[in-house]
């Protein structure tokens, strides 16, 4: 089987500060290739299926509803599956056996990585709840509830009602944790607790052109199901963002703007600034030593800006640092780099800009932590 | 050149009934293909280039953003253009060049029908009026008639769930968006630009949707004139009971509209006065040029449709069936809007519609000669 490394779908590009290799998925079957939201993975275990994220905008232009392709090392090919449009900003991708899920107007689909499988339907949100109005997505980004019998659900109508929940992959009816009206976003199983998510309260959302970035609240809460949100902090903070589960389950990550990486200890609220600095979004590898982040000056037109840090040694190395794309170019309206430790942390996923597109990189692991040592 | 007759992209398919062909297309690069709305004909004058609506629902699934596949009769295949999403309206097909418009997000762009053709940004909606979340730029493009614009009949949802609705027209040489009229908390769309006065719109109320649940019998204005510079003014002299499926005869005097359980009629738009001309229970209609001949669909459940069309010679009173077909079955794939929604296109030479007589969502073109020799 081919790797990364070997396959002919990729090119080595080589960071000209200081020679950091990124592998580039070079096989272009859509303008627009990019790697999922950092929070999900797109890798198989066995590292024999990468999912991607595919869109078809004009030339020049940044809005397409996308869909999903798939990179099979077995075969050492490259495919999309038109049928597989999506809503909400990720995906959700079995590990075990590569079979990706997603939402697509009410319906939770689910379809293997091979290209005689066949998209299936899982599960459907009730008709009746969205008492006729429009559903933004199932989930903005889908997870697995740590026994896998089901995805969470943060459904989104309008600017009106946020709906909390899961939905059994069993097909049996959807169970609601939470209605409101506080804009509950982002939420995420927690990898070791079936009946615990955490969800984000998207504050700053509600009125962005009013909102003090100064100003302290609670991003970041825990939802049991049965139970009511309670804030993960034990004080409200700054501006923050781009939270995502350790995988103990005991702690979650975030980014606290301006101020750096923090990880906070779920019951106690403990909280560690492990990487001080400007960042936006990061990731951490499964023990927790190594992260990696992106970094930009602004959100709407960002830079590709990535770094890998030991936080043992405290060193960094820079993995890629490109302007930000011509507007001519052909974009997306989500373009940030999105970096993710992937398939047992041997690689981080991003998106790249450094062929003047967006494309899909994966950085061999190895390499950084030797070079931070 | 090959035709819809001897091109291998297309089969026979004939009416147990009476034996009136229809000729499907068969070639078949997404699970979904059907043809445009019924005000938007979709094959060239030159009958070179059918453009056609693609999607790619998951088996046995219904929902899919919308892209764009073209069959080029003189290379005799058919192409699908991905990057042709109709995610804020339907698109328009320039008849003479092969060219087609359509939205994506603020953006209006055009691209030409072949294989090598780059898509081109032509304007875009201006963003300072975007409020909230968009429905759509247009929900269909017509040409002004100096084919210097289209019309625009962007709609908004906006954060408190109230709605706001432009009227206006986008120049195609990229100058700034054109406002006729602003109206907010009332849903309008369908707005159609005259075919011979570029100054001159009708759009619809969608009145039935803004009094959920609705009476069907409860007379309201759906249909609306527009002249630039001035207010909208209802078409009619009275309003009526539900109706709706209108357009404009190429004459650019009178409009047509389907009378719901009453018929197709056609309206003086200077005057407000009606005549009937198919009285029915029918649903989408459309005239040829003469208006002498008419083609309509017909449901009994527009949510889960049959597939039913007729022809019809308003002079000789008598019609024919062109295909007659219950609803596809729930578990097939299939569309949101599965409407055959019939039209007259190509000099008159065809009826194109969408048809499921193969079980699935296809597009089909039947000869009117045919027709016309069976309605004398």
């Amino acid at each position: 089987m081919k790797t990364p490394e070997t396959s002919r779908l990729f090119t080595r590009w080589r960071n000209p500060a200081n020679g950091v290799e990124s592998l580039i998925l070079t096989e272009r079957l859509a303008p627009v290739q990019r790697q999922f939201y950092f929070t999900n993975r797109n890798i198989t275990d066995d590292g024999r299926f990468m999912w991607v994220s595919c869109s078809y905008p004009p030339d020049g232009g940044r809005h397409a509803v996308p869909l999903l392709g798939v990179v099979d090392f077995e075969r050492d090919e490259m495919r999309v599956c038109h049928e597989t449009q999506y809503s909400g900003e990720s995906p959700l991708v079995d590990p075990v056996n590569g079979e990706v899920y997603w939402g697509n107007d009410l319906d939770l689909w689910k379809r293997g990585p091979c290209p005689d499988d066949r998209p299936v339907r899982v599960n459907s949100f009730p008709r009746e709840l969205t008492k006729g109005r429009h559903l933004s997505h199932i989930a903005s980004d889908l997870s697995f509830s740590a026994d896998k019998k089901s995805v969470n659900v943060n459904a989104e109508f309008g600017k009106e009602e946020w709906l909390v929940g899961d939905m059994p992959l069993d097909g049996s009816p959807m169970r609601v944790w939470q209605s409101s009206d506080s804009r509950d976003v982002h939420c995420q199983f927690s990898p070791t607790d079936p009946d615990l998510q955490l969800v984000v309260r998207d504050y700053w959302g509600r009125e962005p052109e009013k909102f003090d970035p100064e100003f302290p609240y609670h991003r970041m809460l825990l939802l049991r199901r049965g139970g009511k949100p309670e804030p993960l902090l034990a004080k409200p903070v700054s501006h923050h963002g781009h939270e995502w589960w350790d995988p103990d389950g005991k702690h979650v990550w975030y980014v606290h703007y301006g101020v750096g990486i923090k990880k906070v200890n779920i019951e106690t609220k403990e909280e560690r600034n492990l990487w001080p600095g400007h960042l936006a979004h990061a990731y951490s590898d499964r023990t927790g030593r190594y992260l990696v982040a992106d970094m930009m000056e602004t959100p709407y037109e960002p830079d590709c800006h990535v770094v890998f840090r030991d936080t043992v040694t405290g060193r960094e190395v820079e993995i890629v640092n490109s302007p930000q794309l011509d507007k001519n170019a052909t974009l997306c309206t989500h373009l940030h780099p999105h970096p993710q430790f992937c398939l047992h942390d041997r690689y981080i996923c991003h998106t790249t800009t450094v062929h003047g597109r967006v494309d899909l990189a994966l950085v061999p692991t190895a390499d950084l932590m030797e070079r931070t040592k | 050149m090959k035709t819809p007759e001897t091109s291998r992209l297309f089969t026979r398919w004939k009416n147990p009934s009476n034996g009136v062909e229809s000729l499907v297309l068969t070639e078949r690069l997404a699970p979904v293909q059907q043809s445009f709305y019924f005000t938007n004909p979709s094959l060239t004058e030159d009958g070179r280039f059918l453009w056609v609506t693609c999607q790619y629902p998951p088996p046995g699934g219904k929902h899919a953003v919308s892209v764009t596949g073209i069959v080029d009769f003189e290379k005799d295949e058919m192409r699908v253009y991905h990057e042709v999403q109709q995610t804020a309206g339907r698109p328009l097909l320039d008849l003479v060049t092969g060219d087609i418009y359509w939205a994506q997000d603020l953006d209006i762009w055009k691209r030409g029908p072949h294989a090598g053709d780059k898509a081109v940004r032509i304007n875009r909606f201006p963003r300072e009026l975007a409020v909230g979340r968009m429905e759509r730029i247009a929900t269909h493009f017509t040409y002004s008639a100096d084919r210097k614009s289209l019309n625009i009949d962007a709609r908004f949802i906006k954060p408190d769930g109230s709605q706001v609705v432009y009227i206006g027209d986008m120049p195609l040489d990229g100058s700034p968006f054109r406002l006729w009229q602003k109206v907010e908390g009332i849903f309008y769309d369908h707005g159609l630009f005259s075919p011979t006065n570029p100054d001159e719109q009708m759009f619809a109320w969608e009145y039935w949707q803004d009094h959920a649940p609705f009476d069907h019998d409860k007379p309201y204005h759906r249909l609306w004139f527009i002249r630039r510079g001035e207010k909208a003014r209802p078409i009619l002299q009275q309003p009526v009971s539900h109706s709706g499926h209108e357009w404009w005869d190429p004459d650019g005097k009178n409009i047509w509209y389907v009378h719901y359980g009453v018929g197709i009629k056609k309206v003086d738009v200077s005057t407000g006065v009606e005549t009937m001309k198919w009285p029915g229970v029918l649903s989408h209609g459309h005239s040829d040029q003469t208006g002498r001949y008419l083609v309509a669909d017909m449901m009994a459940d527009p949510v889960i449709c049959d597939c039913h069309v007729a022809f019809h010679d308003t002079v000789t009173g008598k019609e024919v069936e062109i295909v007659n077909r219950p609803p596809l079955a729930a578990e097939l794939t299939q569309c949101t809007h599965l409407h055959p929604h019939p039209q007259f296109c190509c000099g008159d030479k065809y009826i194109c519609h969408t048809t499921t007589v193969y079980d699935r969502v296809d597009i089909a073109l039947v000869p009117t000669r045919d027709l016309i020799e069976r309605s004398r």
